[in-house]
């Protein structure tokens, strides 16, 4: 065989073993031949490269498709959206499976957790109490035993203990989170009470030490009410209650009734083609439950963090995380206690957005609807929400809108309803 | 549905295209994504003109669509690359050069890209292998480009250009002996 022919072969890797050892033999000892197999493979070599550099111009392939009247072909990827959809959604469903669990258990069956003194006398009693996060008012013993005077003041005062503790705890639920910043909030809680109880026992004149208010249920209580009320009684003014001025101004602040807050929620669809979007919103904070106890007004209070997928440009699904003030009201004991509280609340759940593409308004005002179902420690927890996204830059929108949230919870086979209504504003980032 | 297609052979798309189903349009589109970037190689490789080849590559398209309307095609592939190489043909013909070959005006340009070259310089000799390929003839730069463009095998181009074998082979080692003559000849320095 030629050596051209050899070293054609060779290139073209169809050279057997045989030959291929003569080839190289003759490589070895002929200088052209080697340089010519150089030159060879730089062509082919650069044959190769020189392909990467042809791409069909996009404008062409339209034009192809135009002419002949067919639909530009656009990247199908349409089955592997449907499977990322629906490891999404198993993924969502495990998460709200396993926390909604987590959830129940911890405040269903496991031991509660008193979380100041009065309420772990109360646990004797065994009752199922969905948060326990400030002092039980009895108010009906009241109006038997005590003038309306009396019992008036006892709800003043302890109303601005239950201020004290809401602004001490960031979230006092004993039930459920116990996360070492809770564990603090609720030693915060504990100290403050005993302080308190302390404070009016001393006032009083009455032996009670804090030992001695762990061990008594509601005779204790409303002992302690009794020296409170003998402490309202001495003292007029309730700077002298040892509250410091700090607390007694913040009490004296009124909430701020569902105003539109710093920060926002939005978790509508992109007009863009973006296909995940992950949004930061202030929650509303005007409850209308009639509370008389001052919501935590902590930064990270009513506030809420989500992610979600666009399914389309109209639709998409996520979910959000959240920290906010539900006020309650109900009874226990058949009704011959009343219990007020206005705990900070963790909840977490699914939604679905919806944004109708036909209401855009000059091409960066995108009209939005979002409902969202999820759970607390207590229940579960509603919100509707309708707003506007504005697009502020590129991939950065700023949602506006106003929400209703309903919180349902169960105490004693009644079922009771925290409702949270008011305007909701944050920033969502597509990408 | 596009992905659906994709286990289809080409001459089933042409099928449907030709019985104008209701996925004719995707088959078609099926079709152009297959094959669209290997034609659009060749085209250019042979006209050495982006603007030219271009047209002929739409025009092979087009003509491929209204060919399947009437028409049974046996060979998808072979059959495009036939329309295309025939429309260049026609368009060779129609735009023969009559500019003559500056043999001076050659040598200086060589010249001037030998002084620029570095050892790593790819993109200049890329201009060197198409510049050589240019001064193919069409015989010698069709087997070229489809054996070290469009990385086909023997078997392929014989059947795509009605050739057998060893014709094929002979004119590919033809054809690389061309480029290296032209390239030594006027980049030797690079070469040594």
């Amino acid at each position: 065989m030629k050596d051209n022919n050899l070293l054609q072969d060779f290139l073209d890797a169809a050279l057997p073993d045989n030959l291929q050892k003569e080839l190289f033999d003759k490589l070895a000892q002929d200088k052209e031949l080697r340089r010519e197999l150089k030159i060879n493979m730089g062509i082919e070599k650069i044959a190769r490269l020189d392909r990467a550099s042809y791409k069909i111009p996009a404008e062409l392939t339209q034009s192809v498709f135009s002419d002949l009247g067919i639909a530009f072909p656009v990247p199908n990827k349409s089955g592997n959206r449907k499977g990322l959809v629906l490891v999404m959604a198993l993924l969502l469903l495990g998460f709200l499976v396993a926390g909604g669990s987590y959830l129940v258990y911890t405040n269903y069956f496991s031991k509660p957790v008193p979380v100041n003194e009065m309420a772990k006398a109360k646990t004797s009693i065994e009752r199922k109490i969905p948060i326990v996060n400030s002092i039980a008012i009895n108010s009906e013993s009241y109006e038997k035993g005590y003038s309306a005077g009396k019992n008036d003041a006892i709800k003043s005062i302890t109303a601005r203990i239950n201020r004290l503790n809401s602004n001490n705890l960031s979230n006092s639920n004993g039930n459920s989170h116990k996360s070492k910043f809770n564990e603090q909030s609720q030693s915060n809680a504990n100290n403050g009470l005993l302080a308190y109880a302390e404070d009016a026992n001393s006032v009083s004149g009455s032996p009670n030490s804090p030992e001695t208010v762990k061990s008594n249920s509601f005779e204790r209580i409303e002992r302690v009410s009794d020296n409170i009320s003998s402490m309202r009684t001495n003292y007029s003014n309730s700077d002298d209650l040892g509250l410091s001025q700090e607390y007694n101004s913040s009490y004296n602040q009124p909430q701020l009734n569902g105003a539109l807050s710093l920060y926002p929620i939005n978790l509508m669809n992109s007009y863009r083609e973006t296909k995940w979007n992950i949004s930061l919103r202030k929650l509303p904070t005007k409850s209308l439950n009639q509370s008389s106890l001052q919501a935590n007004n902590a930064i990270y209070a009513n506030t809420a963090f989500g992610a979600s997928y666009n399914l389309s440009r109209s639709n998409s699904f996520g979910v959000e995380f959240g920290y906010e003030n539900f006020s309650q009201q109900f009874t226990l004991e058949g009704g011959t206690l009343n219990y007020d509280q206005n705990p900070l609340m963790l909840w977490y759940g699914g939604f679905w957005n919806y944004t109708p593409q036909a209401l855009n308004i000059a091409g960066f005002i995108q009209p939005y609807t979002q409902v969202f179902v999820g759970g607390t420690s207590v229940g579960p927890l509603l919100k509707a929400q309708a707003g506007i996204s504005v697009n502020l830059i590129r991939n950065v929108y700023l949602n506006i809108g106003a929400e209703y949230g309903m919180l349902i919870y169960k105490v004693e086979s009644n079922y009771y309803n925290s409702r949270n209504v008011g305007g909701t504003m944050g920033l969502k980032f597509s990408f | 549905m596009k992905d659906k297609l994709s286990k289809y052979s080409l001459e089933k798309l042409a099928e449907m295209i030709r019985n104008e189903s209701k996925n004719s349009n995707f088959a078609f589109a099926e079709i152009y994504s297959r094959l669209s970037e290997n034609l659009y190689l060749f085209i250019c490789k042979l006209t050495g003109d982006s603007e030219e080849a271009s047209d002929i590559f739409q025009e092979t398209f087009i003509s491929f669509h209204k060919y399947l309307s009437k028409n049974s095609v046996n060979n998808v592939s072979s059959f495009i690359f036939k329309i295309a190489r025939n429309l260049f043909l026609n368009t060779k013909r129609i735009n023969e050069k009559t500019v003559p070959y500056n043999e001076e005006m050659k040598q200086d340009e060589a010249d001037e890209i030998v002084e620029q070259i570095s050892e790593y310089d790819t993109e200049l000799y890329k201009k060197i292998l198409n510049e050589a390929l240019d001064t193919l003839d069409f015989k010698y730069k069709e087997v070229f480009v489809m054996r070290y463009y469009l990385d086909l095998d023997y078997e392929k181009i014989a059947m795509l250009t009605d050739m057998d074998v060893n014709t094929l082979k002979t004119r590919v080692y033809r054809a690389k002996n061309l480029i290296r003559e032209h390239i030594e000849k006027y980049y030797k320095e690079i070469i040594d």
